[in-house]
């Protein structure tokens, strides 16, 4: 008889409810050692995440599992991976963000290297005015704190 | 309305995101605003490489600027510091360099790693640095290493790297045993080292490329892969052959590579074959290398019996062997009868290459010991899949030729390339 896998039942910040199979949920540290101190029955809170998000996270790791799972039978390749992650972060900033505070809270290592690339990738070989329109980023440099930030690394600006 | 989520993120968030940016560019973020001013001289990690500076800026006034770099950090750090590298070609003041590594020994660093390209005058460690308490990797470039006599060792250090240091044999030899957890270690090019003594149970992966005049190795349970290049000490002779040993000794390939007894995967260079063949060769090593499953030996002069002998005692005492790669070196000496009898004598012998599946042959003269081997190779390997021959020059091995040579494995592809 084979056994169902065992499943976690995590709630949102905004009272939703989610089921996820242990091996999905278990991705994130930070759920991982919630399991192990607490009853398996009982409902896992997560008050820094909403249902959107969480929702976004939990398809990541389900994933991901998978993906692990199929290439012990080699059915998929780290490249068809690649690309569905870089697919998954072509999101709003404001997700993006979100996604960051969420793989942060979680404690969920590769979603957090894939989404911190992802904004790194936005500040590479920008202008700084480029990067401050990007995020929004408001500039109270007076023109001499400029001319001073600039010369004391001049090096970085050449 | 969109807001500024960015420059508020949690620290170690951002120290993520900066710290997938080249340094030029997280310190361009400087210029951001007034909180982001400080924040890259924060980071964990700082690695300053050619990237870092503008070709127009000369190599001479690179130091400048990152004298500029270290001064910044100095005076605006918080936190631990991980990892440094310094890899730029430029020409480090050695008591600003100084500074920087005691600074960052009171940081916490983990893993160091400076390639002083300048050479005119070695760059001689401070001492603090032996104190390290929690350094997890190293590597130096041409330094100077001496040990204060306070040394007690590294304990947490992991992998060690040392390239054209200037270091005795004795201080090499008590570093390598005083690193309880160390895994990886690589010599390359040390100047001057009369003994070479390798002894530290952690060991897992050993490469060596550099002069010496002996080698001692411990048996290291965890000794998974081994690499050996000898470079000959006298460069002014025209062929170094290494010191005779007396008639009767035991051979330097059973003293030296008998202990290596989990060993999977070995690399020799010729140097160093012709350095473990002296002495007296056995038929094998007293316990057989059960585990090596992967042995290239680069540069196998075929014209040499003692080398071939040691070659064949090897083979005889790897069992499990899966892959070999070997790679022919040129010699003007004349081919001797002896090794063609000798290869010959071999094929009589009844013993399988029973796990051979990979055969790649790199700089076939066409000579016959060469033949001989090969044809050797076929006919007693018999689960071999893959033969690959390259051959440099124009004409290619005479297919013909090859596909006439008795072979044991029914699966065999050859495959003959010429560069």
């Amino acid at each position: 008889m084979k056994s169902t896998p065992k499943k976690i039942i995590l709630r949102s910040s905004d009272k939703e409810i989610f089921e996820v199979v242990e091996a999905v949920a278990m991705e994130s540290q930070t759920i991982k050692n919630l399991i192990e101190d607490v009853s398996s029955d009982d409902v896992i809170p997560l008050d820094n995440v909403t249902a959107r998000i969480l929702a976004k996270v939990l398809e990541y790791c389900k994933k991901h599992v998978d993906a692990a799972a199929a290439n012990e039978n080699k059915n998929t390749t780290d490249d068809e991976l690649n690309a569905w992650d870089a697919d998954f972060v072509k999101v709003d900033q404001n997700t993006l963000v979100d996604l960051i505070m969420a793989a942060n809270f979680l404690n969920i290592k590769s979603l957090l290297d894939l989404t911190c690339k992802t904004v790194a990738d936005m500040i590479r070989g920008k202008t700084p005015e480029e990067i401050r329109q990007t995020f929004n980023i408001k500039n109270d440099y007076t023109p001499e704190e400029e001319e001073e930030v600039r010369r004391e690394n001049q090096w970085a600006f050449e | 309305m969109k807001s500024d989520r960015i420059s508020d993120l949690p620290w170690d968030v951002l120290n993520s995101i900066l710290l997938h940016l080249p340094l030029r560019d997280a310190a361009r973020t400087s210029l951001l605003s007034r909180k982001w001013r400080y924040k890259w001289a924060s980071l964990s990690q700082f690695v300053i490489d050619d990237k870092c500076f503008t070709n127009s800026l000369p190599d001479k006034a690179r130091w400048g600027e990152v004298r500029r770099i270290f001064h910044q950090v100095q005076s605006n750090h918080c936190g631990p510091i991980e990892k440094f590298k310094l890899a730029a070609y430029c020409y480090p003041d050695h008591s600003d360099l100084d500074e920087w590594i005691i600074f960052l020994t009171l940081k916490g660093i983990k893993e160091l790693i400076l390639q002083d390209f300048s050479f005119v005058r070695r760059f001689k460690l401070p001492s603090c640095l032996f104190s390290c308490p929690q350094l997890i990797c190293l590597e130096l470039h041409g330094c100077i290493v001496k040990l204060p006599s306070t040394f007690r060792g590294f304990s947490c250090l992991k992998s060690l790297q040392l390239t054209q240091v200037s270091i005795i044999s004795e201080t090499l030899e008590h570093l390598i045993s005083s690193c309880p957890v160390l895994e990886r270690l690589t010599l390359l090019n040390i100047d001057h080292l009369s003994i070479l003594r390798i002894h530290n149970q952690n060991l897992k992966y050993l490469k060596i490329d550099s002069q010496f005049e002996d080698l001692s190795l411990e048996s290291s349970p965890l000794l998974a892969s081994v690499h050996i290049c000898m470079i000959p000490m006298n460069t002014t002779m025209p062929v170094y052959h290494p010191r005779q040993l007396e008639g009767g000794k035991p051979s330097n390939l059973i003293r030296v590579l008998g202990c290596l007894n989990g060993v999977k995967k070995l690399t020799l260079s010729s140097y160093f074959i012709e350095f473990l063949a002296n002495g007296n060769l056995p038929e094998r090593f007293p316990m057989p290398l059960l585990n090596l499953s992967f042995l290239d030996l680069k540069e196998m002069r075929f014209t040499s019996l003692k080398d071939i002998a040691a070659l064949f005692a090897i083979l005889r005492s790897a069992p499990n062997l899966e892959e070999l790669v070997i790679s022919a070196g040129h010699s003007n000496e004349v081919i001797s009868r002896t090794v063609v009898d000798f290869l010959r004598e071999q094929c009589l012998y009844d013993f399988f290459f029973s796990q051979l599946k990979v055969v790649r042959f790199r700089g076939l003269c066409s000579t016959i010991p060469e033949w001989e081997f090969l044809r050797l190779i076929l006919a007693h390997s018999p689960v071999l899949e893959s033969l690959i021959i390259v051959k440099y020059g124009i004409e290619r091995v005479p297919q013909s030729f090859l596909l006439h040579l008795e072979r044991a494995s029914e699966n065999l592809k050859i495959t003959s390339l010429t560069l």
